[in-house]
């Protein structure tokens, strides 16, 4: 028995919005439908899809005018906010090349060129930069020369053990805003066994913006890490399967299927890539391999994981919490046991005892004294269960 | 400033256009500005051209206007985008 969905008009639309070709006559009918504008309205912004919903809806006369004005003035927000980071994130990419630090922008405004070419299609909240380990206090120690400040001292970016444990270290501008957060990983270590991915490769891509040639990831090796982004997020927001899908359809020339099939096995993420793939053909029908249809047809463990994550933005639950959480509880389960090799209990032992970032910022100690970073880890485990107990 | 005046765009400047609007964004002073139509021609005219001249000489060939007006709603809109920061006049010495 299929699922009853509690607001089958309002996914319908958000869907057909958010489609690579929408059909006016299709999004007319589902207009019709729509009794809530409000949730509507919210449902797009929370899924990161109010531009794409603000273009398709735009020219059509079903649309009232007052939900037509509220589309624009929301929109024009997220393009202004948009800009503000865009220039930002150039601004600081020139600071570091002046200074001899190769940075690449994953994400946010660069993956909204690449795939909408403009960088006010997509939402984003910041800006994600890369560089070498080796640069990160170099490009920190820049960043607070004009203007920005961060939670811990970046005194911490000399830490070998949090360079070791932890991915990024975020700032903000003390005037605009901003937050820029600066990865010099993509993915925590206690979550990929290995990466394979060549971070700063010769075949990385690089796009223009205002006239700067802005660089990202080799377009496989990006494709790859969004799959894996999303999976770990259970892909709750339908902008990131907008990104996979429009990623593949306009670079499909570019990316190597193969190269990528073997890094993700590899990396043992075959099944949080082929989920990914799974939902966005479900969603876009996005254009895939004949052998890569064919594996997420038949893996049982993609297609139960797949109708549970379509159930969650089917049924619009990203704006109950409380509903959500059940079915997220089960992906999660069936998520680790998939793509780690001892499953569940190597996750939360590692969960327990690996040292976290937090355990880190408790104390810089220095780098000799790094092995008392296991007895910070007790400390801090100890009192979070006592805390919970009480 | 007259038509003989040589600018050129900062790399701050940020244009983007959103519905029938035209936005510019200029991050070293964090303030943007919008262009209406005849604006927005005008800019894109100078995002080509490095002179006021040759923006003057362009907009002649397409619109039919008084020599002088023209030459002063260009010099006027330059100097107003100058004090926002969008344009930077050389300056002789």
């Amino acid at each position: 028995m299929k699922p009853k969905y509690e607001h089958k008009a309002l996914y319908d639309l958000l869907i057909e919005c958010c489609q690579f070709k929408s059909d006016p006559l299709k999004l007319e009918s589902l207009v019709a439908q729509i009794d809530d504008w409000d949730r509507f309205l919210n449902s797009a912004y929370m899924h990161g899809v109010f531009p794409l919903a603000h273009k398709a809806l735009k020219p059509l006369a079903a649309v009232d005018e007052t939900i037509k004005n509220r589309l624009k003035i929301t929109n024009l927000e997220i393009a202004s906010r948009n800009m503000m980071m865009t220039a930002e994130m150039l601004k600081v990419i020139k600071l570091l090349d002046e200074n001899g630090i190769r940075a690449l922008a994953i994400k946010g405004p660069v993956l909204s060129q690449i795939i909408h070419g403009d960088i006010t299609q997509r939402q984003f909240s910041d800006v994600d930069l890369l560089v070498e380990k080796s640069d990160m206090y170099k490009s920190l120690e820049l960043l607070t020369s004009i203007g920005y400040e961060s939670q811990y001292s970046i005194a911490f970016l000399k830490n070998n053990t949090l360079l070791s444990v932890g991915k990024d270290f975020p700032t903000t501008h003390t005037k605009n805003n901003v937050l820029i957060e600066f990865h010099w990983k993509l993915f925590l270590d206690r979550h990929i066994k290995k990466s394979d991915i060549n971070l700063f490769s010769d075949l990385n891509y690089s796009c223009m913006i205002n006239n700067a040639s802005v660089e990202t990831l080799e377009l496989g090796a990006l494709l790859l890490y969004l799959l894996l982004h999303g999976s770990k997020h259970y892909w709750e927001r339908l902008e990131w399967i907008v990104d996979i899908d429009r990623l593949i359809r306009l670079h499909a020339d570019v990316i190597d299927w193969n190269v990528l099939s073997k890094m993700a096995h590899d990396m043992e993420i075959e099944f949080m890539v082929y989920l990914g793939l799974a939902v966005s053909y479900d969603l876009f029908n996005t254009p895939l391999k004949e052998t890569i249809v064919s594996h997420i047809k038949s893996d049982s463990a993609v297609l139960k994981a797949k109708e549970a994550i379509l159930l969650e933005i089917k049924n619009d639950t990203i704006q109950n919490e409380q509903t959500g959480l059940v079915s997220l509880e089960n992906l999660n389960k069936i998520l680790l046991m998939k793509d780690e090799s001892n499953g569940w209990l190597r996750h939360y032992l590692l969960t327990l005892f690996q040292i976290k970032e937090l355990d880190v910022y408790m104390v810089n100690l220095p780098n000799f004294l790094s092995p008392l970073y296991y007895l910070i880890r007790l400390y801090r485990l100890f009192k979070l269960n006592i805390l919970r107990l009480k | 400033m007259n038509l003989e005046s040589r600018y050129t765009i900062p790399s701050t400047v940020l244009l983007q256009c959103i519905d029938d609007e035209t936005l510019l964004f200029n991050s070293s002073n964090e303030l943007f500005f919008a262009l209406n139509e005849m604006g927005a021609v005008m800019w894109e005219m100078m995002s080509k051209s490095h002179s006021l001249q040759e923006i003057f000489d362009e907009m002649v060939e397409l619109f039919e206007v008084d020599n002088s007006v023209l030459s002063n709603d260009i010099i006027a809109f330059a100097n107003t985008l100058a004090e926002q920061g969008l344009l930077s006049f050389e300056t002789k010495v």
